[in-house]
């Protein structure tokens, strides 16, 4: 399966990485996974004083943080993995790239991508729920 | 995995039958399948004056309604699955019963179970996400 993978680096996403690791179903070699974290833009005005290679730098240094640990996850279970960070609001770039990547499973924390809380699930998560048609997969 | 399909005979539980169908990594015979359907209690004035044996046996014909198309699938491809039926408040019987058998999956569509629409997932589906600690995979 062509699998999404929405991590954020929150406890979550922790937890989302340990559900695939107990199970070996999720580690086969049938599975192609795709790591996505959208890492929000820095807003218009304020990036205008930066210089460019800053601001492309301290992006790309956001998404790594999120991504080392899920680097290391993968290569310890021999596994290939792609991984994107597109710039902007998590919700939209996530469902987004789901529907684009022809994908067959979205599998993300039933909370984290956002700061603000709800009770069942995040708001990201929602939002993603109701942006795309692709199966989701949503790890407590 | 022990994975366990929520079903309640809407267009809902159809498409994700086909989904599930479709992927050969989710019908496998490395699977173990619970199917569950739950019915509301049948309450003050509808059931007055019912007897209870009668109305056990609506239940079940309510059930075996639903579980009859899925049961063909199932026999199909030879893959063994278990039938249950549960008498009680929706969400949380299906919630109940994953916790139970400590499912590894529980797959519903993310509509159906119940009258009330919702915009993005259905009542019960978020009723269940409350419940239960056990990951979700929503087909739409």
């Amino acid at each position: 399966m062509k699998i999404l993978l929405a991590a954020d680096g929150s406890p979550y996403t922790k937890r989302m990485l340990a559900y695939v690791a107990a199970h070996d179903d999720w580690l086969g070699p049938n599975h192609r996974y795709t790591v996505v974290h959208a890492v929000p833009k820095i807003p218009p005005h304020p990036a205008s004083f930066l210089d460019r290679e800053v601001v492309k730098v301290y992006y790309r240094d956001e998404a790594e943080k999120v991504f080392r640990p899920i680097r290391v996850f993968f290569k310890r279970h021999a596994i290939e993995a792609e991984y994107v960070s597109p710039l902007g609001n998590a919700a939209e770039e996530i469902a987004a790239l789901a529907e684009r990547g022809t994908f067959d499973l979205l599998m993300m924390g039933s909370h984290g991508h956002g700061s603000v809380g709800n009770l069942v699930m995040g708001s990201v998560a929602t939002k993603v729920l109701a942006g795309c048609k692709v199966p989701v997969l949503l790890v407590r | 995995m022990n994975i366990l399909l929520a079903v309640d005979g809407s267009p809902h539980t159809r498409r994700m039958l086909a989904h599930v169908a479709e992927n050969d990594e989710w019908l496998g015979s490395k699977h173990h399948y619970t199917v569950v359907h739950a019915t509301t209690r049948l309450r003050g004035v509808g059931a007055r004056g019912v007897d209870p044996r009668e109305l056990s046996a609506v239940y079940r014909n309510e059930a075996e309604e639903v579980f009859k198309p899925i049961r063909a699938v199932f026999m199909q491809r030879g893959i063994a699955a278990n039938f249950v039926n549960l008498v009680g408040p929706v969400a949380e019987s299906i919630a109940r019963r994953a916790e139970r058998d400590s499912c590894d999956l529980l797959v519903m569509g993310s509509h159906g179970h119940g009258s009330l629409a919702n915009l993005v997932m259905g009542s019960v589906v978020t009723k269940v996400l409350a419940c239960c600690k056990v990951p979700v995979l929503l087909i739409r």
